[in-house]
C-alpha cells in the first residue's frame, strides 16, 4: 500500500482497478472524476421474455372395482332325513347313542383317542383329481368338515369312528368311483354305511345296491342297524317271484345282493329301467377274473356310482386292480402299463390304510412260523408221494398240464396235515400243545385249513377244548348260532374254520390266538383269515402261529407267497422298482423242478 | 328365509397382489355362495398416494365393496379375518366385524394384510372375541343378536379356512412360492 491511497488517515484501495467498467474513468485524488460528467453511452438490448409453462398431472383415484367371479350352491342339498326314511327308522337312534355292538364291542378301543365329535377336530372333504369344472370342486372346497355335518345333521354314532375312517368317509363322499382297500379289520364297513347314509340324507343318493358275498349279508343288515339305524335296508332273498317283486320295489334306499343271486336275476337287471345311484361291491376280489359270469353281470349294472371295497385289491398279480377298475372305470387300466404306471393312475382313486399305521394303540400280531418236523410216518408217506408223483408228472411229457401239478400239490400238502396210513400229524402234536397253554388261561383259538375233512380229524382228538365248526358243510342258517355259543360258551375254546366260509366279514376280536393248519394260496386270503381275530376292538395282542412242515412242499409255497406279498407292498407303497408280478407259470413248475412242456403242434 | 352369515377374507400375495374370498353360509356352516376377486394390485401411484392406508382401501373399499355387492344373499353379518376389510363400511351399508383368532393357512407367501381401517373397539360375544370400528358403536348390538342365534357348536373360526383354501383352489398361482 502507498501512501497515494492515504488520506486523512484513511485508507484507499485501488478500487478502480477491480471494476470493469466500459468507461474509462480517471480517478483523482478526491476521488472524483472529470469524466463522470459526460453522458452515458449505453447499448440497449431487448429480450422476449416468454410466459411460464404449467403442466398438470392428473391421477385417477377412483378405480374400478376389482373383477369377482361366483357361485351359488343349492341349499336343497341340507342334511334332512326324509320323512318316509325315519318313518321307517328308530326315531330314538337319531338322538340316543345305539346300543354297543355285540360282536364287535370296540368301545375300549375307542375310548382311548379322541373321535369324530371332538372339537378341534375336522374332517375336510377333497374334489377328486379327476373334477375339472371349478365351480364342482369348490363345492367340495366349501363343505363344513364331516364333524360339522354330522353334528348339524344330529348323526349319532355308537361310538365316535376313528380319526382314519372320518378321511374314509371324506374319501368316498365326492367320488363316483373309488376303492377303498383298507387292510382287513379296519371298518370299511363302517366307512361305506356312514358315507351312504351322509349321501341319502343329503338327497345325493336315493338308491342303492350293495353286493356282498353270501354268507356275509347277514353281517351287512346287522351293521347299517347300527351305524345307520334311520336307513330302511331290503335284503334281496326268497324265490325268483319274491325276489322280482323286491327288485321292483323302487321306494327302498338299500338294497343288499349275494353275488351268486345276481347271476340268477340277471335277467331282471337287464331291466333298461333298472337304475341305481350307487353299487358297492363288497369283497370286490369277487370280480378278479374278468371273463367270470358275476364280474360281467356287475360291469353290466346300470349306475351312477361305483364303489370296491376290499382289502386285497391284488391276491395274485396286477390283473386282479385291472379288472377291478373295469367295473369302476372301463379302460382306465391297461394289461400293458408297468406298474409304476398304474400306481399313479390310481392313486386318486383308491384308499388303502393298514393298522400299524393308523392303529397305533391297537395291540400288536405276533406272526411265528412254526417249521415243523414231519413225523417218521409222515416223512415216509411224503417223501414216496413226492418222487413217485415227480416221476409221473415227469413221464406225462407234453400232456402234463398245470392242473396235474396242482394236483400233487393237494396231496403232499394233505399228507404234512396228516399221514394217511397211520393218521400221525406232527401238525397237530403242536396243536393239541399249544391249546392246552390257551384252554388252561381261559382264551379262545381259531385253527383255519383248506380242507374240512382236515378240520374234522382236528376235532376229534381235540374234544376237551369244545371245538366248534365253521365250514362250508354248515348250513348258513346255523351259522350265526355257532359263532354265538363259541363266543358265549367258556368251555368253547376252539373253532375250526375253513378259509372259504371263515376269512372273510367275521368279528372274532375276542380271539387271540389264530392257527393257519395248512397254508392258502394266497397270502391276501390268510391275512383276512388271520384279521378276523386281530381288528378294533382286540384287546390284546393276537398270536398267529402258521405251520409249515419243513423241507417240504409248504416251504417251497411259502417262499413264492413271501413274493406276492413283495409285488402288493411294492404297488400300495411306492417302494422302489417293480419285481415279479406274482405266481408264474414257471414258478408253479418250478415247485418240482419240472420243466413247462412245449405246445404240441396238431395236424390240422 | 333362513338366516345366513357372511365370512370374508382378503389375502395378500407378494407377487400377485390381493385376492379376496367371500363365503355365505346358511346357520350350519353349509355354503350358499361364494365369490372371489381376480387378483388386484394396486399401482405406484395408490400405494403412494394411500400410503398407510393402503390396506383398508384395497381390502375394505375395492375388494369387500366388490365381494358383498355381487352376492345375492344379504347376510346379516359380514365377519373377516382381515380388520382392514373393516373399512367397507365407509363405502357400504354392511354390519361387519373382525373375528379375532389365530388364522391357520398363512405361510409368507399369502398373508392377512395388517393394515388397519382407523381406531377399532373390542366386542367380546361369548366365547368370540371381535373388534369393530371405534365409530360404529351400534353395531354390537345387532352383532352379538346374531351370534347368538347361532348353535353351540358353530365354529365361528372354520369358514375362514375353506375361504383360503377355496382362493388357493381358484387361483393356482397363488399357491406358487
Amino acid at each position: 500500500m502507498n501512501s497515494e491511497n492515504n488520506w486523512a488517515g484513511i485508507e484507499f484501495y485501488e478500487a478502480t482497478s477491480s471494476i470493469a467498467s466500459p468507461l474509462n474513468v480517471e480517478a483523482l485524488a478526491t476521488g472524483w472524476s472529470n469524466q463522470l460528467g459526460r453522458s452515458l453511452d449505453i447499448d440497449l438490448h431487448s429480450s422476449e421474455v416468454l410466459p411460464l409453462s404449467v403442466e398438470c398431472l392428473s391421477i385417477r383415484l377412483q378405480s374400478k372395482l376389482p373383477a369377482t367371479i361366483g357361485f351359488t350352491f343349492p341349499e336343497a342339498t341340507e342334511f334332512v332325513a326324509p320323512a318316509d326314511v325315519t318313518q321307517q327308522g328308530t326315531a330314538a337312534s337319531r338322538t340316543q347313542p345305539a346300543a354297543p355292538p355285540t360282536s364287535s364291542s370296540a368301545s375300549d378301543q375307542r375310548g382311548k383317542h379322541s373321535g369324530a365329535s371332538s372339537q378341534n377336530k375336522r374332517t375336510r372333504i377333497a374334489p377328486p383329481a379327476d373334477l375339472v369344472k371349478l365351480e364342482d370342486r369348490l363345492y367340495f372346497v366349501l363343505q363344513p368338515p364331516l364333524e360339522a355335518l354330522m353334528s348339524s345333521a344330529q348323526l349319532t354314532f355308537p361310538f365316535d369312528p376313528f380319526p382314519y375312517q372320518m378321511e374314509g368317509i371324506a374319501f368316498l363322499f365326492p367320488r363316483e368311483t373309488a376303492i377303498l382297500a383298507d387292510e382287513m379289520g379296519l371298518g370299511k364297513t363302517m366307512q361305506a354305511i356312514t358315507t351312504i347314509r351322509m349321501l341319502l340324507l343329503a338327497g345325493q343318493l336315493r338308491n342303492v345296491l350293495l353286493v356282498c358275498p353270501k354268507p356275509l349279508v347277514t353281517n351287512w343288515v346287522r351293521e347299517f342297524r347300527q351305524w345307520a339305524p334311520e336307513i330302511p335296508v331290503t335284503v334281496i332273498e326268497g324265490d325268483a317271484t319274491k325276489r322280482n317283486w323286491i327288485w321292483q320295489q323302487h321306494n327302498t334306499p338299500v338294497r343288499i345282493a349275494n353275488y351268486e343271486l345276481l347271476m340268477r336275476d340277471k335277467a331282471i337287471l337287464d331291466d333298461p329301467n333298472a337304475h341305481f345311484d350307487l353299487v358297492v361291491l363288497d369283497e370286490a376280489q369277487r370280480i378278479k377274473n374278468r371273463n367270470s359270469t358275476t364280474a360281467q353281470i356287475v360291469r353290466a349294472l346300470p349306475r351312477g356310482r361305483s364303489w370296491a371295497l376290499t382289502g386285497t385289491p391284488i391276491e395274485n398279480s396286477v390283473e386282479d386292480l385291472i379288472n377291478i377298475f373295469e367295473f369302476l372305470s372301463p379302460g382306465y387300466l391297461r394289461s400293458e402299463m408297468n406298474l409304476k404306471s398304474i400306481s399313479l393312475a390310481t392313486r386318486d382313486h383308491i384308499l388303502r390304510r393298514t393298522k400299524d399305521k393308523v392303529l397305533t394303540e391297537m395291540p400288536p400280531k405276533m406272526v411265528r412260523d412254526a417249521e415243523l418236523e414231519l413225523s417218521p410216518a409222515q416223512y415216509d408217506s411224503y417223501r414216496t408221494a413226492e418222487d413217485e408223483g415227480v416221476v409221473q408228472l415227469s413221464d406225462m411229457g407234453e400232456t402234463l398240464t398245470i392242473q396235474h401239478v396242482f394236483e400233487l400239490v393237494l396231496r403232499l400238502k394233505q399228507i404234512c396235515n396228516f399221514d394217511p396210513a397211520s393218521g400221525s400229524s406232527c401238525k397237530l402234536e403242536r396243536l393239541e400243545a399249544d391249546m392246552e397253554e390257551i384252554a388252561a388261561s381261559g382264551q379262545k383259538a381259531i385253527v383255519f385249513s383248506q380242507w374240512v375233512e382236515t378240520l374234522e380229524k382236528i376235532a376229534e382228538p381235540l374234544q376237551r377244548f369244545g371245538p366248534m365248526q365253521y365250514h362250508g358243510r354248515i348250513p348258513s342258517s346255523k351259522r350265526d348260532a355257532v359263532l354265538a355259543q363259541f363266543k358265549e360258551d367258556p368251555s368253547k375254546h376252539l373253532i375250526l374254520m375253513s378259509y372259504g366260509a371263515g376269512s372273510v366279514g367275521l368279528n372274532l376280536q375276542f380271539c387271540h390266538y389264530v392257527f393257519l393248519f395248512d397254508r392258502w394260496w394266497n397270502p391276501a386270503v390268510e391275512d383276512q383269515a388271520i384279521n378276523r381275530a386281530h381288528r378294533i376292538g382286540v384287546s390284546a395282542p393276537v398270536t398267529v402261529t402258521r405251520m409249515m412242515a419243513a423241507d417240504t412242499i409248504e416251504q417251497r409255497i411259502h417262499e413264492v407267497l413271501e413274493q406276492k406279498r413283495d409285488l402288493f407292498n411294492q404297488l400300495f407303497a411306492d417302494a422302489g422298482p417293480p419285481r415279479s408280478t406274482g405266481l408264474s407259470q414257471d414258478e408253479i413248475f418250478g415247485l418240482f423242478n419240472l420243466a413247462i412242456p412245449k405246445p404240441v403242434k396238431h395236424a390240422a | 328365509m333362513t338366516a345366513s352369515l357372511g365370512f370374508l377374507s382378503v389375502r395378500r400375495h407378494p407377487e400377485h397382489g390381493y385376492f379376496g374370498g367371500y363365503l355365505i353360509t346358511n346357520h350350519v356352516a353349509r355354503p350358499l355362495e361364494f365369490h372371489c376377486t381376480m387378483p388386484v394390485r394396486p399401482s405406484r401411484a395408490q400405494m403412494l398416494l394411500y400410503g398407510p392406508t393402503i390396506d383398508a382401501f384395497v381390502c375394505g373399499e375395492q375388494i369387500a365393496k366388490a365381494l358383498v355387492g355381487k352376492a345375492k344373499v344379504k347376510p346379516t353379518v359380514v365377519l373377516t379375518d382381515c380388520s382392514a376389510v373393516l373399512a367397507l363400511s365407509s363405502v357400504c351399508a354392511v354390519h361387519s366385524a373382525h373375528l379375532q383368532f389365530e388364522p391357520g393357512g398363512e405361510t409368507s407367501n399369502f398373508h392377512i394384510p395388517q393394515g388397519s381401517p382407523g381406531e377399532l373397539q373390542s366386542l367380546h360375544i361369548e366365547p368370540w372375541h371381535l373388534s369393530i370400528l371405534a365409530a360404529q358403536p351400534e353395531l354390537e348390538t345387532p352383532l352379538t343378536a346374531c351370534l347368538s342365534q347361532l348353535g353351540s357348536n358353530f365354529d365361528l373360526t372354520e369358514p375362514f379356512q375353506r375361504v383360503v383354501d377355496a382362493l388357493l383352489e381358484a387361483h393356482p398361482i397363488a399357491k406358487a412360492a
